[in-house]
């Protein structure tokens, strides 16, 4: 839960970081394609999709490291199994 | 050293000579733009600027491409399990390689004379689009090239149920090479259309597909060389070939800024490609998770050295350099200028064509039947190109901060002699560092292609013929410089390159002040500074800690051995 939150938090401020930094101020709002109504459509589909992949990278990351983890753990097992084979001979 | 295990693994061989040669070619052809930059008269009427720019772009295509077939035709074989059914076609695939590059390089020559072949209204010898500059004919030669390239992979193959993440991304990569390289053969009469396709290439080609063969061929490296569990690295390559489409395929939108498109683009272009550092951060921490699951020294210390410069300057290049630039509110200064060149040098030599030089480095003492070569030559040469390429880049970088101010702030004409005398320093200082880059290239290239014939050193003949340093007895745990690289660490030293990052972005972003505007450049110079300096010194820390860790494994190892020789013999341990 608390990961959860943090993801959140994380993904909520690089999102509106990254849309801050590429809204063009130079937008002229003159035909269908670039409307007023067209561009709150833009930002919103745009931040949702961009925190989609930002919160999906941290959710993959996190994964990332669980496997590390597993592998090591599994690695010491491996290796103290061995030690107590060695030991009993 | 492993033995080579299927015969058919050493057709790879003819293509990373191959790419040796024309790395050599590429390299020296732009030392002589170099050149040319600081005297404009240099070879002017026999190879004019242009024309060896032209080659200068398509050879960093063809040469890098050379390395990704040997490195596909090297590793097919061991993720099938079995030899290549028709070996003759992949001597054909690399005597019509041979052709097309030799054919691609001499009909540039033909554009001075205005000459482009058309016929059937189309250009067969040259068409002049910048990265796209190959004539029809060398383009159709390539889309047979891929689509046999494609054939031999899936023909080679296990059935699909058998396949693992890395077969998906090879399969993906080769299919991807061929159908996204039919939009460099579209050529309509409306420039701005025809820029779509063209960046179609341009991105979704290199940045796209070029990149899941990069994440497959990095991931089943790893395996190779730290014999990492495929079902991790399958993870990791899975998710970082879908974050490169996630953020990708729209962040594409960054080539379409200033092609006459409608202003979304600007904003969709900006916000989307932000995100595409992201598969590169994370491709980074799969390959320092897997070469750290066990401490066991490295057995081919030159390939590690160049797969890591690889993911690194992916990292620099790619990422960071890319990103600053990436806004439409920085890429109004920065397209097309030096600082432009600067992220291409890192984000296409650095990422794909160190790849190559690495997947060679690990297979041609293998394929020679080499049994602990000297490693030292390809160290060096590594420190070499490193330090020549990120050099070259702070050059570009720089001068690219002085061509915005003077070309794109004052307006001051490109050709009226006033841009020159101001960006002077950093021409010289290009010159200087490709000749630095010239010969890294030429070590490197004379260690792979003399490896095995040329008389072991006196060094050398004092190891072990496990390879590990008979002199390290007695050597200490690895402390310093080279103690245990933590994952903490590692963070930190990210967050380090990303700081620097952030102060390159501010710096384009400075630009936008009224203050910059009406003349005074203090900000953005200094900020820039700060910015390339910092990023390029603490990327060539980072991986001189990374690397030296790694090496320290090896002394470790032997300082363990030696200890279990003294307490064989009764003596007390140092």
């Amino acid at each position: 839960m608390r990961h959860r939150a943090i993801d959140l938090v994380l993904t909520a401020v690089t999102t509106v970081a990254a849309l801050l930094l590429s809204w063009p101020f130079w937008a002229h709002f003159e035909y269908w394609a670039d409307s007023r109504a067209l561009w709150i459509v833009y930002v919103i589909i745009g931040a949702i999709l961009a925190g989609y992949v930002f919160y999906a990278f941290l959710g993959a990351l996190h994964t990332l490291f669980e496997h590390d983890a597993l592998d090591h753990a599994e690695a010491r097992e491996a290796a103290k199994g061995g030690a107590d084979t060695e030991n009993r001979s | 050293m492993k033995a080579l295990q299927y015969q058919t693994q050493r057709l790879s061989m003819r293509f990373f000579m191959l790419m040796l040669v024309l790395f050599i070619v590429q390299v020296a052809l732009g030392l002589i733009l170099a050149l040319q930059e600081n005297d404009p008269l240099f070879l002017q009427g026999v190879l004019n600027f242009n024309i060896v720019r032209a080659d200068h772009l398509d050879l960093a295509i063809d040469w890098i491409l050379c390395g990704f077939i040997g490195a596909i035709v090297f590793v097919a074989p061991l993720l099938s399990k079995r030899d290549f059914a028709h070996p003759w076609l992949i001597k054909f695939l690399f005597y019509a390689l041979l052709v097309i590059v030799i054919a691609n390089v001499c009909t540039q020559y033909l554009a001075r004379f205005g000459i482009a072949g058309w016929w059937l209204g189309q250009p067969w010898f040259q068409q002049g689009r910048e990265y796209l500059e190959e004539g029809r004919a060398v383009q159709v030669a390539l889309l047979i090239g891929f689509g046999i390239l494609s054939y031999i992979v899936l023909r080679i193959f296990p059935p699909r149920r058998e396949w693992n993440e890395i077969h998906w991304g090879l399969v993906l990569g080769v299919l991807g090479l061929t159908g996204v390289w039919v939009f460099a053969m579209f050529f309509v009469a409306r420039l701005d259309l025809s820029e779509y396709f063209r960046w179609y290439v341009v991105h979704y080609w290199v940045e796209g597909i070029w990149e899941i063969i990069h994440i497959s061929l990095v991931g089943y490296l790893i395996v190779l060389m730290f014999h990492a569990k495929i079902k991790s690295v399958g993870y990791a390559v899975f998710w970082g070939v879908a974050m490169v489409w996630l953020s990708g395929m729209i962040g594409n939108a960054h080539h379409y800024f200033w092609i006459g498109t409608p202003a979304f683009w600007q904003f969709w272009g900006s916000l989307f490609s932000a995100f595409e550092p992201l598969p590169l951060v994370f491709c980074f921490w799969h390959i320092y998770l897997d070469a750290h699951q066990n401490r066991k020294p490295l057995e081919n210390t030159p390939a590690f050295y160049f797969l890591l410069g690889s993911v690194l300057l992916e990292q620099v290049g790619a990422g960071i350099l890319g990103f600053s630039m990436t806004f439409a509110r920085t890429n109004v200064w920065s397209h097309g200028t030096w600082i432009t060149a600067g992220h291409a040098h890192l984000a296409l030599f650095g990422t794909f064509g160190l790849l190559g030089i690495a997947v060679a480095y690990y297979a041609v003492p293998l394929m020679r039947g080499i049994k602990g070569f000297d490693e030292r030559l390809g160290q060096l040469a590594f420190w070499l190109v490193l330090v020549g390429v990120l050099g070259m880049a702070f050059a570009f970088d720089m001068g690219g901060t002085v061509e915005v101010f003077n070309y794109r702030t004052l307006g001051l004409d490109w050709f009226g002699g006033r841009i020159d005398p101001a960006m002077g320093g950093y021409r010289v200082a290009l010159l200087v560092f490709g000749c630095v880059l010239l010969i890294g290239a030429g070590l490197t290239v004379y260690d792979l292609l003399t490896m095995g014939y040329r008389r072991p050193s006196a060094g050398l003949a004092r190891e072990r013929p496990d390879g590990h340093a008979a002199a390290a007895i007695g050597a200490r745990p690895a402390v310093g410089w080279g103690r245990y690289l933590s994952g903490f660490e590692v963070g930190l030293w990210l967050l380090v390159l990303w700081f620097f990052g952030g102060i390159i972005t501010v710096s384009l972003l400075a630009f936008n002040l009224a203050i910059v505007r009406s003349g005074h450049p203090t900000l953005p110079y200094t900020l820039a500074a700060i910015g390339y300096a910092g990023l390029f010194v603490a990327t060539l820390l980072f991986i001189s800690r990374f690397l030296t860790s790694m090496q320290a494994r090896k002394r470790a190892v032997a300082a363990d051995e030696s200890r279990d020789d003294m307490d064989l013999l009764g003596e007390p341990a140092a």
